[in-house]
């Protein structure tokens, strides 16, 4: 009897062991929005309010843009060039993401970017309104953002700001 | 002790549930590659067959004014076009996302544009690459968003953009 009791106990311990290893098992598999999404949210933050030293925490120092097929910008100082930049010549710019997709180590997302065109830039200011979209991935090691992807219709952007596209004179 | 081996039973199905629970994420690409690979092979074989099986009718894609389409038969016509302008079009995935009825994926298309669209072909050679996201519902794509950059490509095209002058 004493025995039985004894093995019932020991099963009974075991199952405990077993409950527990998988809950903690449980643990490392978040959803990966969870330790993802802060950053994208900080990231796109910086893009409205300008705070660029917050890029510092969440960027890799190696980090690495490419968009459309614009030459590469490299480091999150070349990152926080190209912010200030939109921010000057669209000092009312407000970037909106839209839609968000999380893997282990990747995210990708929509995004619509609102502004007027009031300040220098590339170009004098035309004082128009542009809103376009776009699609961007981000990559992330060691929780910081390490590559960035964009695309967006960088025609459709030049159109709305009075650019003009013209006709190629035609071949057959 | 009769007490106590019930208690130890009752907590079986506990286990089992929590068990079931802590199975990992389920790998979403399982399900949502092989469409999204169909998907990308019509771009390139202009193959039009089959998309039924995958495109919910009312699928809409939201691009540039040329590769927007709203339902699946406005899709097709935009793929059969884009394949008539391109017919060497390659499509290569560059990078892949999947979570549950979503996708996100990197793209380069390359082709010459040796067939008629729009406008009289040019013969030049384009290469592209964008983003896209595709939603699922019930197994079938209902809505994507693709964005690259229309400029670079139509420079390639030879047209020309000449940028706005300035409001002063």
């Amino acid at each position: 009897m004493k025995q039985l009791i004894h093995t019932i106990l020991k099963a009974g311990s075991v199952l405990v062991v077993i409950a527990v290893v998988m809950a903690t098992g449980c643990q490392q598999k978040p959803d990966a929005s969870q330790h993802l999404k802060p950053l994208v949210d900080k990231y796109v933050g910086v893009w409205n309010n300008g705070n660029l030293e917050g890029l510092d925490a969440i960027f890799d120092p190696h980090f690495v843009r490419h968009v459309n097929l614009s030459p590469d910008v490299e480091g999150v100082d070349g990152l926080k060039k190209v912010i200030s930049g939109f921010r000057t010549a669209y000092p009312d710019l407000k970037l909106v993401l839209e839609d968000e997709i999380y893997s282990e180590s990747k995210s990708a997302g929509r995004w619509s970017f609102t502004g007027t065109n009031t300040g220098p830039g590339e170009m004098p200011p035309t004082g128009k309104s542009v809103k376009i979209w776009g699609l961007g991935t981000l990559h992330y090691a060691n929780g910081k953002i390490t590559e960035e992807w964009v695309g967006y219709d960088r025609q459709a952007f030049m159109e709305q700001l009075g650019g003009t596209m013209t006709l190629p004179s035609g071949s057959k | 002790m009769k007490q106590l081996i019930h208690t130890i039973v009752r907590a079986v199905p506990m286990l089992l549930v929590i068990t079931a629970g802590c199975q990992q994420q389920p790998d979403y690409s399982k399900e949502l590659k092989p469409l999204v690979d169909k998907y990308n092979a019509a771009w390139e074989s202009g193959n039009i067959e089959g998309l039924d099986a995958i495109f919910d009718p009312k699928f809409v894609r939201h691009s540039d004014a040329a590769t927007s389409a709203q339902g699946l038969e406005n899709l097709k016509r935009v793929i059969v076009g884009f394949k008539t302008s391109y017919p060497d079009i390659k499509v290569v995935s560059n990078e892949e996302i999947y979570t549950e009825n979503r996708f996100a994926g990197r793209w380069t298309v390359t082709g010459t544009n040796t067939g008629p669209g729009e406008l009289p072909p040019t013969g030049k050679a384009i290469t592209i690459w964008g983003i896209n996201i595709i939603h699922f519902e019930n197994g079938k794509m209902v809505e994507e968003w693709d964005s690259f950059d229309n400029l670079p490509s139509m420079e390639q095209l030879g047209y020309t953009m000449t940028p706005p002058s300035g409001s002063k």
